[in-house]
């Protein structure tokens, strides 16, 4: 049985992340840290620290180059790579939109009605000339209108059925990820369904106790040793339906914390309910 | 003129990911100082230094759009490139031996070193840090990270078994931790 606290003990972390490592034993870790959460979250944490080891030494050595170098290395990068004549665009990138079957389904359902009314208007028109034979044909359309109807209903019903299907075919194709409980809820589960080449991200939860008032559980990925915050569960009682949340890239675990409502910038570690690793 | 680093890099990381005009000259007027002080902390030779600088600038805008805001700052990012070219150029000329014996009178000179600015920036220097190591995890801190000794060298060099580099690593950046964040 592997013992992840002694492999956590024993520094072999901190060698890989350092560099000190062979390729094989970095290679072993990243596969350790794919098999068991705790070693995950210990990676991120030394990863910070390193990180400040970096910031602390770069500012603690600062020293100017000789001026005349940025010239020079200015244009050996352009040399390589040319830069953009522009300056960069101030627009922030929009997230992509979940597309909305209402979106598609109005225009298809106005369009059908509008046909309708056309069909029936010009029938009128002519019942003047032939009103008695036309009575029929009224008749006629006002069964074809009705069939139209029973048509729509029955598109609509395909159209959220190819919705559902949707959803099932990427919730099957996605990473599902099992957040597994911490010692505080051994019972919590939830799941997180993960498209690693889009970045989207649903969660659905099995069994979280239910939040006190004013607290609100928040889902977190981590990248890169770091927590992203993915969104807020909209609990219904202990359970929630599957959920869209924010998308990330990257991700190597997912953790739910309880955060005051409305959620945190980073998340209370003491507070963490369930965790999975991709 | 010298600038420091950005505290909130976000527009920059943008024009910088998207190669806009400027972009590059901002980054380098930011973090030369701080990236050309590391590479000449590893590899003290003003030359050499300016040439792994040259190196370091053209590999970042290459590899431009694969830094990764979500995975840390550009600085860390910046500054993890240019300790890395530095080593490997150390690596490279096996300058190790000549540099290992002034291992520890250099940690001890890199104290006094410090530069007057650092307490500007909201960052602890690394004269701050390291005073909360033991004379040991210092020495090794020193080895590793800036004269980018492998476990095993180390291991050979102060004359202790793997395990003990490792558990010692581990403690050193275990205070390191406390202190950083």
């Amino acid at each position: 049985m592997f013992d992840v606290g002694q492999y956590i003990a024993s520094g072999a972390i901190e060698a890989c992340l350092m560099g000190l490592a062979t390729p094989e034993e970095t290679a072993e870790m990243n596969r350790l840290a794919s098999l068991y959460p705790e070693i995950a979250v210990e990676i991120a944490a030394i990863q910070a620290s390193l990180d400040g080891l970096h910031l602390a030494a770069a500012n603690t050595y600062r020293r100017s180059p000789d001026p005349r170098l940025k010239a020079k290395v200015l244009a050996a990068a352009f040399a390589e790579v040319p830069e953009r004549k522009t300056p960069s665009p101030n627009t922030t990138p929009t997230a992509p939109k979940a597309i909305q079957p209402a979106r598609i389904l109005m225009p298809i359902l106005a369009v059908m009605g509008l046909t309708s009314a056309l069909v029936l208007g010009w029938l009128w028109q002519q019942s003047d000339a032939r009103a008695r034979q036309l009575q029929s044909k009224v008749d006629d359309q006002a069964i074809s209108l009705e069939h139209a109807s029973s048509t729509n209903d029955s598109l609509r019903h395909a159209l959220a059925t190819a919705y559902h299907q949707k959803d099932s075919i990427w919730m099957a194709c996605a990473h599902m990820v099992e957040l597994k409980g911490l010692p505080m809820a051994p019972d919590a589960r939830a799941f997180v369904y993960w498209d690693n080449r889009s970045g989207e991200v649903m969660a659905k939860v099995e069994m979280l106790p239910e939040t006190p008032s004013g607290k609100e559980y928040q889902l977190w990925a981590i990248v890169g040793g770091k927590p992203v915050d993915l969104g807020m569960f909209h609990m219904q009682g202990v359970r929630m339906p599957v959920a869209a949340m924010k998308s990330v890239m990257d991700a190597e675990a997912f953790a739910v914390t309880l955060e005051k409502a409305g959620g945190s910038p980073s998340p209370t570690m003491e507070q963490m309910y369930v965790l999975g690793s991709v | 003129m010298h600038k420091f680093p950005l505290r909130d890099e976000s527009a920059l990381v943008k024009a910088f990911q998207t190669r806009s005009a400027g972009a590059l000259e901002e980054v380098y007027d930011h973090y030369s100082d701080s990236l050309y002080g590391i590479i000449f902390k590893i590899v003290p030779n003003e030359d050499v230094a300016a040439d792994i600088l040259q190196e370091v600038f053209v590999r970042i805008w290459k590899n431009a759009e694969r830094y990764d805001a979500e995975k840390g700052r550009l600085f860390t990012w910046m500054v993890n490139i240019a300790r890395n070219a530095a080593i490997d150029h150390l690596r490279s000329k096996s300058h190790k031996s000549a540099a290992s014996i002034q291992g520890l009178q250099d940690s001890v000179g890199m104290i006094e070193r410090s530069h007057p600015d650092t307490m500007e920036v909201d960052h602890i220097g690394m004269r701050e840090l390291v005073e909360k190591l033991d004379l040991e995890q210092r020495q090794l801190i020193e080895m590793a990270y800036f004269q980018g000794y492998s476990q095993s060298e180390l291991a050979e060099e102060l004359d202790i078994p793997l395990g003990t580099v490792k558990s010692r690593m581990r403690s050193a950046l275990k205070i390191l931790r406390h202190w950083i964040t």
